[in-house]
């Protein structure tokens, strides 16, 4: 019988081992597009994170009902619907940040993070588990984003800046190194190349990290190896 | 038998497809019903700052606005209203509310004239490429600033590359818009 992995473990995954955007390289357009600006990246990220929530506790709810040869038709029209209202409420109270987002808000529809969890794993598993990896897909987007944004706005501009999600205000603005900001990075090749780097440092990380894992475990099997002996 | 179980499979696809499109429908019917009420206010506040911001006022109190729908190449360019504003019989300037089918959907902008010159343009709201029709709209307001209604628009606005689908109707619209306010009484 197949294991049930563990609620919390469903949570990390989609933060941490399969981060949507810098494990499995997906939504690139919108982490390219929203991450010129810390604000915009942190509005983007929470309209994901309600998105997928959302599309997957009504794609798991449906599941049982839905005939499997029109599933992505019916998932396409859920998640288009989720989006379309999440918009509408944008508009009407962060008419600013709804703005800012532009054209980039509707194509959530379109974002393989939303239909790959629905496809993968809300249409499989029960609401509760579902939510959960909504909520962990979907913090692990806004992260990546917000992560790429701090990094694009700072050396970009050489400053930080908060905007209120719902006044649309400057709240508070932190001038760092404004005399030494490299634009580029606050521009569409910068948005490469901040998102390669940050790949880079994760991978490194990652890669170090599982060394010492795998040293930690020969240590253990020599230790064991030796008390057998 | 196999014929049998066919038809009410091909019936129940659709069906069921159709179903959910009207439970999807009927959410988005209510969603709209709440929120459209305050995008309208959202949108209406966002209009009198516009109104504000290109006639330099501080405040709309005690400004006579008199609001017409334009009327001939004005109202086929895309103007959807006229609006004057006087203030203890001094003439505060015109502005022009249009609206204009772009590459990425409807472009609502005003643009405003005093003194027989353009007194700015600012983008109400769009859903243009951000860095192809967004980066000409973002533009427009710097290259007619203080331009003569009667003068040429600049090249670098007609002839912009890469967006031309966003920039012809709106200067199609602007020089509709021009033409109207210098046929006005008074201007």
């Amino acid at each position: 019988m197949k294991e049930k992995t563990s609620l919390k473990s469903i949570f990390l995954d989609g933060i941490i081992k399969n981060n949507p955007v810098f494990v499995l390289f997906l939504g690139m357009c919108p982490v390219l597009a929203t991450t010129s600006s810390f604000s915009s990246a942190l509005g983007m990220g929470i309209a994901v994170v309600v998105v997928l929530t959302m599309t997957n506790i009504i794609i798991s709810l449906i599941r049982k009902i839905v005939p499997n040869d029109i599933r992505i038709p019916i998932y396409i029209v859920v998640i288009a619907t989720v989006v379309t209202i999440v918009e509408m409420f944008m508009k009407a109270f962060m008419a600013d940040l709804a703005a800012t987002l532009g054209v980039y808000l509707s194509i959530i529809v379109v974002n393989c993070v939303i239909l790959g969890r629905a496809e993968a794993f809300a249409s499989q598993n029960n609401v509760g588990r579902s939510v959960i990896d909504g909520l962990g897909t979907g913090i692990g987007f806004l992260l990546a984003l917000v992560l790429i944004a701090l990094f694009r706005e700072i050396i970009g501009t050489g400053a930080i800046e908060f905007v209120g999600l719902f006044s649309g205000k400057v709240l508070f603005r932190l001038p760092l190194f404004e005399k030494y900001a490299i634009n580029i990075f606050v521009g569409n090749a910068g948005a490469f190349i901040m998102l390669g780097l940050l790949i880079a440092l994760i991978n490194m990380f990652t890669s170090v990290h599982e060394k010492r894992l795998l040293k930690l475990e020969a240590k253990k099997e020599e230790a064991t190896v030796k008390e057998a002996k | 038998m196999k014929k049998k179980n066919k038809i009410p499979q091909m019936l129940l696809l659709p069906l069921f497809l159709g179903a959910v499109c009207l439970i999807s429908s009927a959410a988005l019917i209510g969603v709209n019903a709440l929120t459209a009420p305050r995008i309208a206010a959202v949108e209406l506040e966002k209009q009198n700052k516009g109104y504000m911001e290109l006639l330099g006022l501080d405040s709309l109190m005690g400004v006579n606005k008199v609001e017409e729908v334009p009327t001939g190449a004005c109202a086929e360019a895309g103007a959807k209203a006229r609006v004057s504003f006087v203030k203890d019989g001094t003439n505060l300037g015109v502005v022009y509310d249009v609206t204009v089918g772009g590459y990425g959907g409807e472009i609502k902008f005003q643009v405003g004239f005093k003194d027989r010159k353009y007194t700015g343009f600012l983008v109400v709201s769009h859903t243009e490429t951000p860095t192809y029709g967004g980066v000409l709209l973002a533009g427009i307001n710097d290259q007619i600033k203080g331009l003569a209604a009667d003068d040429e628009l600049p090249i670098s606005l007609t002839d912009y590359a890469g967006a031309t689908i966003t920039r012809n109707p709106v200067v199609k619209a602007l020089k509709a818009c021009a033409a109207d306010y210098l046929t006005m009484e008074g201007v």
